[in-house]
């Protein structure tokens, strides 16, 4: 969701601008036109210019970290600099960062834009700061782009500072920055101290792209060493809600451009009480971050504060969900033998997160049943209307749940009735139990396998940790790399086709996804012998046999 | 009035806690045998990422059998779970004799380990239906158990029709009540 936030000074005009991108592409697209954007800079004055990706994350931490660091520059500089000298306007900068990823656009980017200033605004607020402090410098933009695919342009234009937005855009080759830059100005502003009238009003722009944000106060140090610039202070942009006073927006900023870890899924659910007394559904902010950790706060407030937070760490967690038989797994009748025609193509987005993790049997119900419907129900597909949810469903129609839910808390018999509410649960390995409550099924899914990956990746994070004391063979990973991508027909499992398989049958010499891993398991060690690409030691005999077979000869054979 | 006397009397009779770490080699079986243990049923698994655990009662004993996955790279996450743990079930795959070298050095890894000292070992010599399965007299060799201090017991057996699950579950149950 494209938002503009930006800050008023109280006396005159904005300091700072922040467009923020959450990603944009077909589906989502701007409120606010790309017109009313660049007007808007003009129109205000004076205003650093920041565009930026909150999803992605990482420019959203550095603008803030930047912004910070400026208005503390800027109040140092306060103090050293007093009237006499001379203060040109601000130089632009642009970093931008433009990645992408599974088809959305998280295009993020940085930049500030110097817009002159009227020298004779009062300032009406106690504290202040000081504005750019940067030397005199020729009245031309200059703008360097430097494009994702490594050429370097350099342009310079004789218009100074009127609209440089426009040059940015102008500057701008790559599509998801057009998208970018099209977003809307929302809603807020905020108020921050003003600054002390500038002197001078001619500014070069500098426009420098990247392709990484790691080091966005290196970059800048950069710009300021060119022989056209050199500046000190940078007006900040904040983003946070308005009418929130100066101390309060101070202590958010630092608190995010710090690095707090960056969030993938957030929302509200309802979580259980663990008191063994008051068994309550208590509603909870729950946000799961990116260094698996699941955070949850009795409010969006207490979130956004920081405070009263809990948190668990995904890293040796398993999810349940009740009444259900473990993800990816199904009941077989007789004696197991499944055949991939249950493998649809539906399972394509899932297939890495849905690894067979979770469970709580309903022992109540009568198997047949279930092995009657599991027999008709692909893996993935249908996996959110397991057979014992539709059982459930059918019995209580109309159920509301919560209702339902607090006249049965605490009794521990009904426990396993209450599969009809969207539950699932973390269990710890010391046993140590979570449950929540989503509102549907598909939030349900989305938080589960959002929730896996993570316990997935710092899984992976842990073992590549603990193998540095016998250091992985590197050859080895490009030879794996190479059996993945190069030999061929490797770029889909061999049996439903679902791509980037992982894992391996050593001796047939081809590559299958997990699901259908399971099945090559199921045959027998003297069948299939199945290792994972990831999670195995691959020793040179079984990598030579991958190397010479493959996907596209495995299926002329068998 | 029933109701309540009821759960008290299930309250009273509540039975004994029994930590079980449920370990092995990659597709040895343990899934499977953990839900055919807890479902009575056979499930078609996809390999472990993580674990699965799960409460069986059993002799009025509740076993909270803990499946860990069995992926060499992430053996080295099984001592996160050793901490309390009653007893260990190790399976191994008895159709696959070429590995049982290395089940033999895990397993070696298990029993020498401090937290895990006072524990019994269950070894599950699984998939016997299978052509190329090897007998538990050769298993107990080839896994050098004999010369183990430890109380440790072989149980040939067969996931999917649960042939000796329960026996083995028996022998534990033995142990874990001595």
């Amino acid at each position: 969701m494209p938002v503009t936030m930006r800050m008023r000074l109280p006396s005159f005009l904005m300091t700072g601008r922040v467009n923020i991108m959450d990603g944009i592409n077909g589906n989502s697209t701007c409120v606010i036109e790309e017109g009313r954007v660049q007007k808007l800079t003009p129109d205000l004055k004076r205003c650093s210019y920041y565009e930026s990706c909150s999803p992605y994350g990482l420019s959203v931490e550095s603008v803030l970290h930047n912004a910070c660091s400026k208005i503390v520059a800027q109040r140092l500089s306060e103090q050293g600099l007093t009237s006499s000298n001379p203060r040109p306007g601000t130089p632009a900068q642009l970093l931008r960062y433009p990645t992408s990823n599974n088809g959305h656009t998280h295009a993020s980017s940085f930049s500030t834009i110097p817009q002159n200033l009227p020298n004779n605004q009062k300032s009406s607020t106690g504290s202040q700061v000081t504005p750019p402090v940067t030397s005199n410098s020729p009245s031309h933009m200059c703008t360097t782009t430097l494009s994702k695919e490594g050429t370097l342009c350099a342009s310079q234009s004789g218009s100074g500072t009127e609209l440089p937005v426009i040059d940015h855009t102008d500057s701008i080759n790559d599509k998801s920055f057009k998208q970018l830059s099209s977003s809307g100005p929302s809603t807020t502003s905020l108020f921050m101290p003003p600054p002390p009238p500038p002197k001078t009003t001619t500014t070069p722009a500098i426009t420098n792209e990247i392709d990484a944000i790691q080091q966005p106060q290196k970059k800048i140090s950069n710009s300021s060493s060119t022989p056209t610039t050199s500046r000190k202070i940078r007006r900040i942009s904040i983003f946070t809600p308005s009418k929130k006073n100066d101390e309060k927006v101070k202590r958010k900023n630092s608190e995010l451009g710090s690095g707090r870890a960056i969030p993938i899924k957030q929302g509200y659910l309802y979580k259980k009480s663990n008191k063994t007394l008051n068994k309550e559904w208590k509603k909870k902010y729950v946000t799961l971050c990116n260094n698996g950790k699941l955070w949850y706060h009795s409010s969006l407030n207490d979130y956004m504060e920081d405070i009263h937070g809990k948190d668990i760490s995904l890293q040796y967690t398993t999810v349940k969900v009740p009444g259900m038989h473990p993800r990816g797994t199904k009941i077989v009748p007789g004696s197991g033998g499944s055949t991939p025609e249950h493998l649809t193509g539906n399972m394509n987005g899932i297939n890495l997160a849905n690894r067979g993790l979770a469970p709580i049997p309903n022992m109540g119900r009568s198997s047949s049943d279930k092995a009657l419907l599991a027999s008709c129900e692909s893996l993935q597909g249908y996996s959110g209307v397991n057979s014992s949810s539709i059982k459930s469903k059918i019995e209580t129609p109309n159920a509301k749940k919560r209702h339902r839910r607090r006249k049965s808390s605490g009794n521990k018999s009904e426990e396993c009735e209450d599969s009809d509410g969207y539950e699932f649960s973390i269990v710890s390995l010391v046993n140590k139990q979570w449950h929540f409550e989503a509102g549907n099924q598909e939030e349900r899914e989305e938080w589960i396998t959002a929730i896996e990956k993570q316990t997935l990746s710092s899984l992976l994070g842990n073992e590549s940790n603990k193998s540095k004391d016998k250091p992985e063979n590197p050859i080895n990973t490009q030879i794996i790399s190479t059996i993945k991508n190069q030999v061929p027909g490797n770029l889909h499992c061999i049996d439903c086709s679902a791509p980037n398989p992982e894992w391996a049958s050593i001796n047939l010499g081809i590559l299958m996804c997990i699901e259908c891993s399971g099945i090559h398991r199921n045959l027998g060690s003297h069948v299939s012998k199945v290792r994972s690409l990831d999670l195995d030691e691959w020793p040179p005999g079984p990598l030579s046999v991958m190397m010479a077979l493959g996907n596209e000869t495995g299926n002329s054979i068998w | 009035m029933g109701l309540l006397i009821s759960r008290f009397l299930a309250l009273v009779q509540s039975s004994q806690p029994c930590r079980v770490l449920m370990l092995g080699l990659d597709n040895a079986g343990k899934t499977t045998v953990l839900y055919k243990l807890k479902l009575g049923e056979v499930v078609s698994t996809i390999p472990t990422i993580g674990f699965n655990v799960e409460t069986v009662e059993y002799k009025n004993i509740s076993f909270t059998v803990w499946d860990v996955g069995g992926q060499e790279k992430i053996r080295p996450l099984w001592r996160h779970y050793y901490q309390n743990t009653s007893a260990i079930i190790f399976v191994v795959d008895s159709n696959d004799p070429v590995r049982l070298a290395e089940a033999r050095e895990e397993l070696h890894y298990l029993v020498n380990s401090e937290d895990l000292r006072d524990c019994p070992l269950l070894v599950l010599a699984n998939k016997q239906d299978l052509p190329n399965a090897v007998t538990i007299n050769k298993m107990s060799d080839e896994l050098q158990l004999r010369d183990q201090a430890k109380n440790w017991y072989v149980q040939a057996t067969n996931a999917i029709t649960s042939e000796g699950l329960y026996e083995g579950l028996d022998w534990l149950a033995r142990e874990v009540a001595k």
